[in-house]
């Protein structure tokens, strides 16, 4: 989401905000999620502006994701009074060098000092962002600059890999393309240093120290449903998926004229809906059923899956090549 | 000068039968527009280019594939212009058009001269005993110079200079002047009309209303409509239902009286039965001889054809029928490849032919094909001392059981600019030629004479000749027998297993270089797999190259939040779909892409 940086426009896309979370009275939120770049970008008191409207009385996680410049003690006391329970940081990595080259704006702070504002701030949980893969980091500054992290561990962690997007100037600039062998590497580091020190692998992606896991998050991936609102944001009913436009602008008009901000509708049909409850599924411990499979044997073979009383779960081999074990999925 | 109609019967005294050889665009086609305009036969607002190229590939490629014959009238004669196929894969046809001629036109381009099929289309005229009229062509043309074809005319063919005429088909000027050296100096027909019938068939194809339709030049007798006929060939009769001629559109006459040329229609179904070569008599008293000359067409080259939609089999299946009864020198055979799935085996008269013949496959019936890489066929005799003939690598036995292999011989001759000489025999050399004679057609032009193996020539000969000299040599060739030759299999082999449609035989020089090819070619083609892949090529089981698909180590969508889920199933489920089209070669899947990309790229 983008739009142009004047306070005016902010103001009004808040009001908006607000009123598309009015119109959702009839439902009781387990879990609030503000996540991407807005919140840093709208600031802590239009989050508590909005948390206000929310009846959080059923709600058991909220979460905010927010950039390292934005965060001190101020904001931190704000949110935690409001009734935000958890803070998401996009660190990416604990090494400016690297933050540079992945094309981020440089942290003000480091990683130390954000990391003992946050405990200081004792939210129920927290976590951190890496990216792992990066060009810039060799493998020495790679074990470096995990061991500084581990000197000050979030109870939940998010390990990606870099992945490189269309349209981004790291796509364009194919000297800093990740290498696949690399890739593996780091993700197998990251995983194995976590266990070691009692972390659990909840997704692909996403390691925490037992009760640290994101409910929010998890909903995803057990296909529950959930309402995103503001502009570009997807939402799940029952297996409707739908999505509000992603222009800032016709987000507000439509809003604005008590309209649905609505742009993009999908109805999945039951072959769809499987195939998508089994592949995110297999992102988590929990696993699939065998027989979802077709070449189970080859997948066990390879080492990409373990099975377990007839269910297939992936292994870390696998968990960097789950897409192509997905293709095997019925 | 007395009043006829085009389709009286003036007697063979005022008749001529010719045809109009050349290479190809000297401007056969062109000529044949004209005289059809000069005589009035086609009203000139009806005309269109290539009057006489009825498909569409003949249009577009400016290479008659279908015999054709028109009757006009000129003064006092009735002249039938008989048009051959233009090029080399179709020699047979072309020599049984010659064979219902008197005599020929031959048409050389006068900036260009004497090219390989001027020569080649020359001497068939001339082993048919024609009389031959040169005209040089293209003569308002800056570039013509006619002095000097003319001379090359006299030293390489022996025609006096003297009789050569000029003229611009494109113009028409010196055309009249040709139609009556037609008449002078090409014979009228001397049949007997007394004799058991007997008529040549020179073309025919099959119309699906009327069936097949035969162009025939009445050689002895009468065609008469109603009669019963006898194919003495196909040994076969049926009823004749229409006699007629071609002015050009088709009209039906009572009979056919010697040195006639028309057509018939006798209720055939099946082209194959009435061949180019065929003589048609009168089964109530045959003729006791058919005419000389006819022989059963011979596929030269051959390749798999395989739909690339594997459901489509059946509609291949289907149309290769149909194309056969318009086209009775393509031959098939059903085979399955473990790569392709099922196709066909196809058998071609040369390599044009083949072209074209996948062309109108693709085109009239709408398929898409994938064609494996082009065959001949090779006599292999055994070590117990059987010979057996082998038309698919696959069929090749194991070496340990083969004693000599032969493989077809062509001899080419290019005629070439001599500047380009060096060239051209370091192709020919690199293709396994052996020069056997060198000629100077004047200072500025050679002529070369080669033996070649034929499946040197049929993978890209032709554009590397054409490339190699700007398309200044021309190029004719004529089978020239077997010759042994130490000729290996080369298999590739993904993950172990043997690719059936990769595999080829080739000269044990070359081998190791085609198999090296391959390996690098399929390296960048096969998309990586959950393991390592090798990718080998062997001879006689030994591995001679290997190259490796290295595993994927990383494939995972590392985000998967809210807003990623529907754009992340609908990839998947994309890359799903593409994984159920691709073939598997073991435990290797390979996309039915990287099979049609392997077997098109060449050098």
């Amino acid at each position: 989401m983008t739009f142009s940086n004047k306070t005016q426009h902010i103001d009004k896309y808040v009001e908006c905000l607000k009123r598309e979370i009015q119109t959702l009275k009839d439902h009781k939120f387990h879990s609030v999620y503000f996540g991407g770049g807005t919140p840093s970008f709208i600031g802590e008191e239009r989050i508590m502006e909005i948390l206000a409207v929310l009846d959080l009385s059923e709600t058991v996680e909220v979460s905010v994701e927010f950039h390292p410049n934005h965060i001190g003690n101020r904001v931190l006391k704000n949110l935690k009074s409001s009734g935000v329970s958890r803070i998401s940081l996009g660190l990416q990595s604990v090494d400016e060098l690297v933050v540079a080259s992945l094309g981020r704006t440089p942290h003000t702070k480091s990683y130390e000092k954000l990391s003992y504002e946050i405990k200081e701030a004792e939210f129920k949980s927290w976590s951190v962002d890496l990216i792992l893969g990066a060009r810039s980091e060799s493998d020495l500054a790679w074990r470096t600059n995990l061991e500084r992290f581990l000197e000050n561990p979030s109870p939940h962690v998010s390990g990606y890999l870099l992945t490189v997007e269309n349209g981004t100037p790291l796509y364009l600039d194919k000297d800093r393309y990740p290498i696949e062998e690399t890739l593996f590497k780091r993700y197998f580091d990251l995983d194995s240093v976590l266990t070691g020190l009692g972390y659990e692998w909840n997704e692909i992606s996403n390691w925490s120290i037992p009760g640290h896991q994101c409910i929010h998050n998890e909903n995803y991936w057990s296909q529950g449903n959930y309402i995103g609102v503001g502009a570009g944001a997807h939402s799940h009913l029952d297996g409707t998926r739908w999505s509000n436009t992603v222009s800032v602008e016709k987000y507000i008009s439509h809003i604005s004229e008590r309209k649905s901000a609505k742009a993009r509708e999908e109805v999945l049909d039951m072959n769809s809906r499987a195939f998508e409850k089994n592949w995110l599924l297999l992102r988590k411990p929990d696993g699939v059923p065998l027989d979802a499979f077709q070449k189970a044997d080859l997948l066990a073979s390879e080492g990409l899956i373990e099975v377990d009383s007839g269910t297939a779960i992936l292994t870390v081999k696998g968990r960097v090549l789950s897409s192509l074990v997905s293709q095997y999925l019925i | 000068m007395q009043d006829f109609q085009v389709t009286d019967n003036v007697g063979q005294d005022r008749m001529r039968n010719f045809s109009i050889i050349s290479h190809v665009d000297h401007g056969k086609s062109t000529l044949s527009d004209r005289i059809l305009e000069l005589t009035g036969a086609v009203d000139p607002r009806h005309m269109r280019e290539q009057y006489l190229d009825s498909m569409d590939i003949e249009r577009e490629r400016g290479i008659t594939i279908k015999a054709q014959n028109v009757r006009v009238k000129w003064k006092n004669y009735v002249l039938h212009l008989i048009d051959t196929p233009g090029h080399v894969d179709f020699g047979y046809e072309v020599s049984r058009s010659l064979a219902a001629c008197e005599g020929v036109i031959l048409l050389v381009d006068a900036s260009q001269g004497i090219q390989a099929q001027t020569l080649a289309n020359c001497y068939l005229a001339i082993d048919h005993d024609l009389e031959i009229v040169v005209a040089l062509n293209k003569i308002d043309l800056p570039a013509a110079d006619p002095i000097r074809c003319a001379s090359e005319i006299e030293q390489v063919l022996g025609l006096s200079s003297t009789q050569i005429l000029s003229i611009s088909a494109k113009t028409g000027r010196g055309v009249p002047e040709l139609l009556d050296a037609v008449i002078e100096r090409i014979p009228a027909p001397k049949g007997d009309e007394k004799a058991p019938l007997q008529a040549l068939i020179f073309d025919s194809y099959f119309d699906q209303y009327r069936g097949v339709i035969s162009s025939v030049r009445v050689v002895n007798g009468e065609l008469r409509s109603g009669s019963k006929l006898r194919f003495l060939q196909a040994k076969v009769t049926h009823d004749l239902e229409e006699v007629g001629v071609r002015t050009p559109d088709p009209v039906a006459v009572k009979k056919l009286g010697p040195g006639e040329v028309g057509y018939i229609i006798a209720n055939v179904r099946d082209v194959g039965e009435a061949r180019s070569g065929e003589t048609v008599s009168n089964a109530d008293n045959p003729a006791l001889a058919a005419l000389p000359g006819y022989r059963q067409p011979k596929p030269m080259v051959y390749c798999g054809i395989y739909p690339i939609d594997g459901d489509e089999f059946p509609d291949l299946r289907e149309a290769l029928l149909k194309l056969k009864l318009n086209d009775a020198s393509v031959t098939y055979e059903p085979e399955t490849s473990g790569a392709l799935g099922f196709g066909f085996r196809c058998g071609f008269l040369g390599l044009l032919h083949m072209e074209i013949v996948r062309e109108r496959l693709e085109r009239e019936f709408n398929l898409s094909l994938i064609a494996t890489s082009p065959s001949v066929e090779y006599s292999v005799t055994l070590k117990n001392g059987t010979v057996k003939v082998v038309d698919n690598p696959n069929d090749l036995p194991q070496s340990h059981e083969v004693d000599a292999i032969e493989e077809p011989l062509l001899k080419a001759t290019i005629i070439t600019p001599s500047t380009y000489t060096g060239v051209i025999m370091e192709l020919c050399q690199s293709r396994r030629g052996e020069l056997v004679k060198m000629e100077y057609l004047s200072p500025e032009r050679v002529e070369l004479i080669y033996k070649i193996p034929l499946a040197e020539v049929v993978v890209d000969f032709f554009d590397a000749l054409k490339s190699r000299t700007k398309g200044y040599a021309s190029l004719d060739y004529e089978p020239a027998g077997n010759q042994s030759a130490s000729l290996v299999k080369v298999d590739v082999l993904i993950n172990g297993v043997t690719v059936d449609a990769f595999s080829t035989i080739v000269h044990k020089a070359k081998a190791e270089d085609y198999g090296r090819k391959m390996t690098t070619k399929l390296k960048e083609l096969i998309p990586r797999q959950l393991f390592d892949v090798p990718i080998q090529s062997a001879i006689n089981g030994r591995i001679v190259s290997r190259e490796t698909v290295k595993a994927r180590r990383k494939d995972v969508i590392a985000k998967c939040y809210g807003g990623d889920i529907s754009r992340k199933r609908k990839l998947l489920e994309k890359q799903k779909e593409g994984k159920k089209r691709m073939k598997s070669i073991g435990r290797v899947e390979v996309p039915q892409e990287a099979f049609i990309a392997a077997l098109k790229l060449e050098d």
